[in-house]
């Protein structure tokens, strides 16, 4: 993406409340991660410093400063997963894949992590693969979908 | 053509909705998207239109709708079905509730009927009397702190302002709490209408809807509940012809649990770091850009249709005490039937846990239950009579929070659940106060060292002193409650520590 295709996509937000976290989201949903050029536009555009915007984007747990994989599994960690036995399903997946969690895959095609709480807590353990929520997760399944 | 009405809920999507819809599709159905029941257990639910009656089954799989289909022209043969529930309405998880809040969640498609009639009803009312009404009810915050609804709205009120706000927390970050999401998926329009209620009484224009990003489907929901609003005037200028205008707009999080805090909310919302303000001033005087500013979860602004159609005294006539009117608890974590339980205040956990909830999934025994999110205390045995109020919870030393109870069988170790508890605090800390940023990762060492400490009896009295530290000097709840679980698991599960 050019820098003045970048400018375009990040200029809307401007108007709306709490403009920058909307640029932030715009900039990860198209380009996938925040890298330096992209926190100076963002801050070119919203007349900060690329300090104040290094520390938003530093801030929140979705916004990344580096390419991430195409896939994505995310594990649910919270209370009520673990009580249906999330350290379980984390301690196999660990061992089949010989890594600790969070990593990337071997092939460096997934990015698996923590998540807290998905909300859909009576049928944990939770998972999301891609964004797609999957209920009563077993290792069999999670990693038969790396 | 049989009509059928199938969750669309996340419960749903994440046990295969969307290849039940397929063969919905398939088969001929005229399907309708709805929300959930509340019974998680049996998602994806599907409800399928015999003469007058609505016959549900679940958990219903693709390769069950075919047998759905040839059964559905027969009483007799509709009962033979191996995931035949019948009517949701006579079953025991259900009939039992009060549903008020989620009176119209699963009924029918998102904005299928676009009408704020409660909003229309109340437009010719002072707005004062309207807030007086909410006092009469007893409302409180149903987010987790509890405050009285009806002083927020005052102040915000009779602040003197160009501009005032209504914002809703939809950040649901506690675990074992799914009641905002479920609102927000299934009814969008009860939230959408408390909001221009809201607006209307305490004279405010605007209202922000901080969603957390973990939930898509309720953001999805949320901006085509608004656009239906916009499109029948419901929301926007001069709604039904009154001079009142109020417009809503979705603010989506970026991952930051700390930001269901208000003041963390607020700064998120103008586009900083989600770090907490320091209180006073409050929100409801200076929250928002410094303006008046109602803060309040999903639940405390979807109750005030519902509360209003009842009246306040009715409202005020549910519950005990003063903890009046309805609360959709959240049954979560090992049990067998878990859901959504919309009741009066004044149950005890225990019929929750054993009667709703029909006791551990994995069938061992029960052992600890925690209340209120990752800030919540735990709870053995010994206290599950206690009853579900405010103040009744506070006497054993815990809270209700947001309505979620976390079910454990005995395989839960508790040192571990309490080095969990510093480690979440640890990740989710905004770090602005010393207590809490190095605190929670001084406790989550100290609960790692008794594993094999040397010397226990010194190192618990250490976790005790932190917990002290933390709870009288952290500037916001996160860093102050924490201590809640952790002293509640050393205080009734001593042994795990051994």
């Amino acid at each position: 993406m050019s820098e003045t295709e970048l400018r375009e996509l990040i200029k809307p937000c401007l108007k709306l409340a709490g403009g920058i976290i909307h640029a932030c989201h715009a900039v990860m949903d198209s380009i996938g991660y925040i890298d330096r050029d992209s926190k100076r536009i963002i801050a070119d555009v919203f007349n900060l410093s690329i300090a104040e915007v290094s520390g938003i984007v530093s801030f929140y747990h979705d916004f990344k400063t580096e390419p991430q994989p195409p896939k994505q599994l995310r594990i649910c960690m919270a209370e009520a997963c673990q009580a249906n036995q999330a350290r379980k399903l984390v301690a196999a997946i660990e061992q089949n894949l010989h890594t600790k969690i969070p990593c990337h895959t071997a092939n460096g095609e997934t990015a698996i992590g923590f998540t807290y709480c998905l909300g859909i807590c009576p049928n944990g353990p939770a998972v999301t693969i891609d964004g797609k929520l999957l209920a009563n997760a077993s290792a069999t399944e999670v990693l038969a979908n790396l | 053509m049989t009509t059928v009405y199938l969750s669309n809920d996340s419960f749903a999507y994440a046990n295969g909705y969307e290849n039940v819809k397929r063969a919905c599709i398939n088969v001929g159905f005229e399907y309708v998207d709805v929300g959930s029941r509340g019974l998680a257990w049996l998602e994806p639910l599907i409800e399928l239109e015999h003469g007058q009656d609505r016959i549900a089954f679940g958990p219903i799989a693709a390769d069950e709708v075919t047998a759905l289909k040839e059964a559905a022209n027969s009483a007799v043969t509709l009962k033979s079905h191996p995931k035949y529930i019948g009517q949701i309405e006579a079953n025991e998880f259900f009939n039992r509730q009060t549903r008020l809040v989620f009176r119209n969640a699963g009924i029918e498609a998102i904005g299928a009927t676009p009408t704020f009639n409660t909003l229309k009803a109340n437009l010719d009312r002072d707005p004062h009397a309207l807030i007086d009404e909410l006092e009469t009810s007893g409302l409180r915050g149903r987010g987790g702190a509890g405050f009285p609804a009806h002083i927020k709205w005052r102040t915000v009120a009779n602040t003197v302002a160009d501009q005032r706000y209504i914002v809703c927390n939809a950040d649901e970050g506690d675990s074992g709490t799914f009641s905002d999401r479920m609102l927000m998926e299934g009814d969008p329009m009860s939230l959408l209408e408390g909001m221009a209620i809201a607006g209307y009484a305490c004279g405010a224009s605007r209202g922000y809807i901080y969603l957390r990003s973990e939930y898509p489907l309720a953001h999805e929901s949320l901006n085509n509940a608004i656009s239906i609003s916009y499109k029948n005037n419901l929301l926007g200028e001069k709604i039904f012809g009154s001079e009142f205008s109020f417009d809503v707009e979705v603010f989506l999080g970026a991952g930051a649990y700390i930001c269901g805090e208000e003041t963390s909310l607020l700064e998120s919302l103008e586009g900083r770091r989600g770090q907490i303000r320091v209180k006073p001033p409050l929100p409801a005087i200076a929250g928002l850009y410094q303006k008046p500013t109602l803060v309040h979860n999903v639940i405390t602004l979807a109750s005030v249709p519902s509360l209003l159609d009842l009246g306040g005294e009715n409202y005020a006539e549910l519950g005990i005490g003063r903890s009046t009117g309805t609360i959709p608890f959240q049954l979560a974590g090992n049990v067998k039937h878990g859901g959504l339980i919309e009741l009066p205040f004044g149950h005890t956990v225990r019929e929750l846990i054993e009667e709703f909830g029909g006791g551990t999934r994995s069938g061992r025994p029960f052992r600890a239950a925690q209340i209120g999110g990752p800030l919540g205390a735990y709870l053995s045995d010994a206290e599950l009579d206690t009853r579900l109020t405010y103040e009744d919870m506070q006497g054993i030393g815990a809270g209700i929070g947001h309505g979620g109870i976390v079910v454990f069988d005995e395989t839960v170790d508790l040192r571990e659940q309490s080095e969990y508890a510093f480690e979440f605090c640890e990740i989710e800390s905004c770090g602005k106060c010393t207590p809490c940023r190095i605190g929670s990762v001084r406790g989550k060492e100290l609960m790692q060292r008794l594993r094999q400490s040397t010397n226990k009896d010194a190192d618990i009295q250490l976790v005790k002193e932190l917990c002290d530290v933390m709870e009288h000097a952290s500037l916001c709840q996160m860093g102050g409650m924490t201590p809640i679980p952790v002293r509640s698991a050393l205080e009734r599960f001593p042994e795990d520590f051994r």
